[in-house]
């Protein structure tokens, strides 16, 4: 089992990449914070030892990915609304880009973190997200074509406005 | 997009942690490290000893009448007496005693009474005061004033526990939110597994150190059952097992009553409310009656519009049974929900839902079953099904509008199992058909738009038929047909005309839309499928020309 000072280090290693994780999932920085405090103590439970640090933030990484699973299929996360997602009146425009990201179902959008953001082969990947690594490629393909669309999709739809059709 | 304007979205402001947010998870993390205690996993023969002391103490249970039940279901539990059972089987540890007190079951459900008694002054206090003790979680997890909790083989955990990270050892365990766990001990708990699991605190029996529970292990448990208390932390993964009693199965089950319902449903709505068979809810098979419960199953999947998604549980709160009633041999009448436990039915599989008794039910007593407060159903099969308003006997026919009906159902159900991931992917997916008219129906997907209509052939021959209708479309819609293509063909359902018609409408871009003319038992169904903008490829279409031989 992990000591307190284990998950000390790892947490100053690794919180960035955990929160980044959270956030993909739940796209909203109080949830995050709490998924985030979880999995590290999550860690400190943790019952063998890992093979290195890259072993560690592999483990991190699942581990967060399937927290935030268990939050949003639970109904509180459902179905409230939170205050700060209520938006506001005249919002300034978006980045398309991370638009276009987060718009990507969940299913593409962590095969492409993994492989493009943090740089896993298709092998580690796949070990990651419990997938063949056939499917991983293929989510990685139709993620990346439906990125494309959907940017071209925005596109169109500005044309569209400023033409007045 | 590009490689790197997708990295860029990861390393924006949105996405990397805030300085001061790092440092207060960071102390959150500090102050817990600081006072957390190892866990301690009891050893297989300490949880063998365990098991084995509670059946031998189910060998040497009582006999006689139960009374728990009374806290449920009143005091007239006659009807149930012969096929309830006292246990009063027990487990401990030094914090907590489990016992295991009555049980009784009818054809689908088994329902238990448990209780937690909670054993040293420690761990009172500390379920006042604490965020991890015993049953604190139900507090938490009680949603909405609504007292059922669901241990359910959840969708969610058993990634975790079999994916990555070493808890194999948990495979067997249907982890509870927090410390009540349900253990299949020889088998995983998602292997061959249709069982639902509900929990029930019944106040009414609760003491000041002891808790009161209902467990209804519903649809049928094949795998030895075990319950259990441990404690979590704030981590399901921790689980270290505490006191553990074997649910005894029941082989006395209270009888029930089944009626046949569907057809005359469908007869009814679909000559007063036929927009309702299109909206997704699938009608009922059958109702079936215990002194526990009524079931309602469907062959099709129940909607989950009109339920209300608690935990991972649906109520029933505003589909097809809420008004459904009971009429009695003395001719009073009462709702389903009034007579069930929180007033609610629930959701326990795709194609069954369950209303659960507040008192139990003398089926003998139930004359008819009955929904809008005008379709009656007779238990006894022998008499008609009358709809009261009218005062007319419901006699179910197969017309055009169930052709087209089935049709649709069956065409959504074909096309998503060719490709049911791309079909549903936008917003244009609809799981069901919709309801058009009397005798048509659409089907959306993502890549297409699908209409079934149907008609009675009326004498007319199905080419002659096919070839009027086409003409009378090029000039209803004035296109500008610069090709059309004609097969014939044949499919299971009979002969079949395919037209692919290359046309402009009022000078816009050239469009394809496909017709199939199917003959079927003498009707007449028109399939027109038009090809959605930039949604190629037009994967329904391919699965339809797959299901035809053409000449």
């Amino acid at each position: 089992m992990a000591d307190a000072k284990f998950v000390e280090r790892a947490y100053d290693l690794f919180s960035g990449t955990v929160y980044r994780v959270c956030m993909m999932y739940l796209k909203n920085p109080a949830d995050a914070e709490d998924a985030v405090a979880d999995i590290f103590l999550k860690l400190l439970s943790h019952p063998k030892a890992f093979n290195g640090d890259d072993h560690l933030k592999a483990w991190l990484i699942v581990a967060a990915k399937n927290r935030c699973k268990n939050v949003l299929a639970n109904w509180w996360s459902k179905t409230r609304v939170e205050f700060d997602s209520i938006p506001e009146p005249a919002a300034p425009a978006e980045d398309l880009t991370v638009l276009a990201v987060e718009e990507l179902p969940e299913k593409y959008r962590e095969a492409l973190y993994l492989y493009y953001y943090e740089g896993y082969t298709g092998a580690e990947a796949s070990k990651m997200l419990a997938i063949t690594e056939s499917a991983f490629w293929s989510r990685v393909k139709r993620g990346r074509e439906l990125l494309h669309m959907e940017m071209e999709e925005e596109c169109d739809e500005g044309k569209r406005v400023q033409s007045g059709i | 997009m590009r490689e790197k304007e997708f990295k860029a979205v990861f390393d924006g402001e949105k996405y990397v942690m805030p300085q001061e947010l790092k440092y207060r998870v960071k102390n959150r993390i500090s102050e817990i490290t600081a006072t957390a205690k190892p866990f301690v996993k009891r050893s297989v023969s300490a949880m063998a000893s365990i098991i084995l002391a509670s059946v031998l103490v189910v060998t040497a249970a009582a006999v006689g009448g139960i009374a728990l039940f009374k806290s449920i279901y009143g005091e007239n539990i006659e009807p149930i007496m012969p096929y309830s059972e006292i246990i009063n089987t027990k487990a401990s540890d030094e914090n907590y005693e489990l016992t295991l007190h009555e049980a009784v079951a009818d054809e689908y459900t088994t329902a238990y009474i448990f209780s937690v008694k909670r054993l040293t002054v420690g761990v009172s206090k500390a379920i006042d005061n604490g965020s991890t003790m015993i049953f604190k979680s139900f507090a938490q997890v009680n949603l909405n004033a609504d007292r059922f909790l669901e241990y359910y083989n959840s969708q969610d955990n058993p990634e975790y526990f079999t994916t990555f990270n070493g808890y194999s050892t948990f495979e067997n365990q249907i982890f509870a939110y927090q410390q009540l766990v349900l253990i299949r001990p020889n088998a995983a708990f998602k292997e061959e597994n249709d069982a639902k699991y509900l929990i029930h605190a019944i106040d009414n029996l609760k003491t000041e150190d002891t808790d009161y529970y209902a467990l209804y292990v519903i649809n049928g448990e094949n795998q030895t059952l075990n319950i259990g208390i441990g404690t979590c932390g704030s981590w399901y993964g921790n689980f270290s097992g505490g006191p553990e009693l074997t649910l005894p199965k029941m082989t006395q089950k209270a009888p029930s009553v089944t009626r046949s319902v569907q057809e005359y449903y469908r007869q009814y709505l679909k000559q007063t409310h036929p927009t309702m068979l299109f909206n997704g809810t699938r009608l009922a098979d059958t109702v079936t009656i215990t002194p526990l419960a009524v079931y309602v199953k469907s062959t099709g999947a129940l909607s989950s519009s009109g339920m209300q998604r608690a935990g991972f549980m649906d109520y029933i709160n505003g589909s097809l049974y809420r008004s459904a009633e009971l009429v009695f041999g003395d001719g009073t009448e009462k709702t389903l929900t009034e007579m069930s436990q929180d007033e609610m039915g629930i959701r326990i599989s795709a194609n069954t839902g369950i209303y659960l008794f507040n008192e139990v039910m003398d089926t003998s007593q139930v004359k008819s079953f009955m929904v809008y407060d005008t379709v009656e159903f007779p238990m006894d099969v022998n008499l008609p099904v009358i709809d009261r308003e009218t005062g007319t006997e419901i006699v179910p026919k197969y017309e055009v509008f169930d052709l087209v009906f089935d049709l649709g159902n069956e065409l959504v159900t074909y096309l998503d199992g060719m490709y049911p991931e791309e079909r549903k992917e936008g917003y244009k997916y609809c799981g069901s058909p919709r309801y058009e008219s009397e005798n048509s129906c659409t089907i959306n997907g993502h890549d297409c738009m699908i209409t079934l209509t149907g008609y009675e052939l009326n004498g007319e021959t199905f080419s002659a038929a096919a070839d009027r209708m086409l003409q009378e479309y090029f000039m209803k819609y004035n296109w500008a047909v610069s090709n059309t293509t004609i097969k014939d063909g044949t499919c299971s359902l009979g002969n079949v005309r395919y037209a692919d018609i290359t046309a402009s409408i009022l000078g816009g871009a050239m469009t394809h839309t496909h017709y199939f003319f199917f003959e079927t038992g003498g009707k007449l169904i028109v399939l027109q499928l038009n090809e959605n903008t930039n949604a190629w490829p037009y994967y329904s279409l391919d699965a339809l020309l797959q299901l035809i031989t053409f000449k």
